[in-house]
């Protein structure tokens, strides 16, 4: 796991490379360019807020948008993050069959982008806050703690899914899938307390329940935070980033041949 | 220098060769079984035993070589030989299934020079992009900027995008990144067959600059010439295995041997073909014979030669054609081509079944060294009314003589002249 960070560090200069590479290229191609980070969290809470007028969704006090926007920002970082680290050896197949250096600077270059995505979409939560009224708590702070936990989460996630997108090309159809479903099993649309107290135990074994339910407690000041479920969150976090990396650095070698 | 035949060549014995290969095979599993089974089988180790499906295939076969300190390895073989993929791994992309092949410090792979050029880039972009990937720092490659701007000579296009260019001018810019990394060891891969002759010249005079300094060079290629003109020492690889290495006049002399007795054979293949339109007109025993007669297929240039071959016929014709052509097998270059009714001969034909033989005879044989072959054809009235081609079905060497480029030795006579008075 140190060899991540070894890693990491001496091929620093060419992760970066490849995040401004993704960036800018991503402003050329599109109108839009940035704003598209921010469109689809804001697209889904337009939704959201209409639908919660006519079904009865708790927000736990707040106003409803702030509420669903506070999960959609934290989710859409996961979903997007692991959408752009799946493809990202394919994508680079001609270097990958030209060159050697540690392929892990290719899908961890792409959670950089996420995180430039996230910072942009969190501004637009602040700007959302303040037209609202509402204000980040005291507790905000552990936001970035837990940001952290999702960040090492997603990568984890993100590099086991682009070791095995390198040789099946389906993983790409199964994620859309399966993060549809991973949606609506983590609180992003209610809050945890709408979970029956039975199923709680279980429905928080689930890493982006805590993070989303931490990410909304620490903001807001909602509830104290649950030092405890932070613990568990960052194991698991830390667990599967161990697993991906793992499997990614094993399966590395032979991603000349497969893509 | 060339160097004789030996694969564990002790150069500098301080820090030994820059590029040791021993013993390297590589396997690929050809695509038998979903492709489901075969990324599992990758990733889980000790199922492919258990799942049947494998139908693999070596593509290198025990191959060990060292290259020292500013050689010159000139790597020949026909297609699917195993050249490319050996210098994917030396370039460390791939992983040998067995054996080992070392390689010391940074490596410039001048392979596919332009793939990884980000389209919607522009080429400032790129190059800061592609020499990131090749391992080179921002402060390095801002400090080489400059050379490696004029060296590609697409300065006027540096703030376009990439997918704006010429493919020539891709391959300008990606070569000319390459070529500027100071590398330790650079792999060379048939670019420099692509883009304009211009950039070609000076793409061989880079490399030609950066072997100068000492840094060894791995050619795969399929340019004969350029092996024996740029390499010091050569290896002629052959369905995976090592077949032989040497010296690059001799590896390059055995190879051209080779394809010529492959192609002498019975097995008609590629562009070596024969169309028989008409089965009651026929060439046989195409033969090239010597100024005394006998039958022979290795001659020295300025040696006189001659075309032997005979016309059978089962029925009258009309007056007939044949044409003769002979071509530089290297280049697949037309060198000659000369018909019976261009050069004022007139072939009557048959007035009943019965055979003839013909002889076209070259006093001087003015081709330079190198493997030669032969089409015949013979057509009927007309010369577009062909009854039998024989495309390149005959071949002979021309084993003495000048060796270089061009295909045709012209006698020259060279003389110091007098001053002219002033």
């Amino acid at each position: 796991m140190t060899n991540l960070f070894a890693n990491l560090w001496r091929h620093r200069e060419l992760c970066f490379s490849l995040t401004r590479r993704e960036v800018s290229a991503r402003y050329k191609q599109s109108l839009l360019g940035p704003a598209w980070a921010i469109l689809q969290p804001l697209a889904l809470l337009v939704v959201f807020a209409a639908v919660q007028r006519f079904v009865h969704i708790p927000s736990e006090g707040l106003p409803y948008p702030v509420f669903v926007y506070a999960g959609l920002v934290p989710w859409s970082f996961f979903a997007s993050t692991l959408a752009m680290m799946t493809p990202s050896i394919v994508s680079n197949a001609a270097i990958v069959r030209k060159i050697y250096f540690p392929r892990e600077v290719l899908p961890l270059s792409s959670a950089l982008v996420g995180l430039v995505d996230f910072a942009v979409s969190l501004a637009t939560l602040f700007l959302l806050m303040a037209y609202y009224g509402v204000f980040p708590a005291a507790s905000a702070v552990y936001v970035l703690l837990v940001i952290l936990i999702e960040l090492v989460f997603v990568t984890g996630i993100g590099l086991f899914a682009a070791a095995i997108c390198a040789f099946q090309r389906d993983i790409l159809f199964v994620a859309v899938f399966v993060l549809q479903l991973w949606m609506f099993l983590s609180p992003v649309l209610y809050p945890l307390s709408s979970v029956p107290p039975d199923y709680r135990t279980l429905y928080l074994v689930n890493p982006m329940a805590s993070i989303m339910t931490l990410f909304r407690d620490a903001m807001f000041g909602l509830n104290p935070i649950d030092l405890r479920l932070l613990g568990i969150a960052a194991l698991e976090a830390v667990i599967t980033l161990c697993f991906g990396y793992g499997v990614f650095k094993s399966a590395e070698k032979y991603f000349a041949d497969a893509v | 220098m060339p160097t004789p035949s030996d694969s564990t060549s002790s150069a500098s014995a301080t820090t030994g060769p820059p590029i040791v290969v021993e013993g390297v095979w590589k396997q690929f599993r050809l695509g038998s079984g979903s492709s489901l089974v075969r990324g599992l089988r990758t990733l889980v180790p000790g199922l492919a035993r258990r799942l049947k499906v494998h139908e693999d295939f070596w593509a290198v076969e025990d191959v060990s070589f060292t290259v020292s300190d500013g050689e010159a390895l000139g790597i020949i073989g026909h297609n699917g030989a195993g050249k490319s993929t050996l210098l994917r791994i030396l370039c460390g992309v791939t992983p040998p299934t067995r054996g080992s092949a070392r390689v010391r410090g940074r490596v410039a792979p001048l392979i596919e020079v332009s793939a990884g050029l980000h389209p919607e880039l522009s080429g400032r972009e790129n190059i800061y992009f592609n020499a990131a990937v090749m391992g080179m720092s921002r402060a390095e490659t801002a400090a080489k900027f400059d050379a490696i701007v004029d060296f590609s000579g697409i300065e006027k296009f540096l703030d376009t995008p990439v997918k704006r260019y010429s493919s020539g001018m891709m391959v300008r810019l990606g070569f000319s990144v390459a070529v500027h990394i100071d590398p330790d060891v650079l792999l060379v891969d048939e670019v420099l067959a692509v883009g304009d002759l211009a950039f070609v010249l000076k793409s061989y005079r880079r490399i030609a600059e950066i072997r100068a300094r000492g840094v060894p060079v791995i050619l795969v290629t399929h340019n004969l010439q350029l092996v024996r003109n740029f390499c010091t020492r050569a290896l002629w690889m052959d369905a995976g295995k090592l077949k032989l290495s040497g010296s690059p006049a001799e590896v390059a002399a055995a190879y051209t041997q080779a394809t010529l007795e492959a192609a002498g054979g019975q097995a008609l293949s590629g562009d070596v073909y024969r169309v028989h339109a008409d089965e009651a007109l026929s060439i046989a025993d195409v033969v090239t014979v010597d100024a005394a007669g006998n039958a022979r297929a290795s001659f020295a240039t300025g040696e006189e030669l001659s075309i032997h071959m005979t016309l059978n016929a089962t029925r009258a014709t009309r007056p007939l054609v044949v044409v003769v052509t002979i071509w530089q097998e290297e280049t697949g270059t037309m060198l000659v081509c000369h018909s019976t009714r261009d050069d004022g001969v007139e072939l009557a034909g048959f007035s009943e079944a019965g055979s003839l033989r013909l002889s076209m005879r070259l006093a001087r044989l003015p081709f330079i060294a190198g493997i030669h072959r032969i089409s015949v054809s013979l057509s009927e009235g007309d010369v577009v009314h062909v009854v039998d081609w024989h495309e390149k079905m005959y071949s002979f060497r021309v084993a003495k003589g000048p060796v270089g480029y061009g295909a045709f030795h012209a006698f020259p006579e060279w003389a110091l002249m007098p001053k002219e008075p002033a």
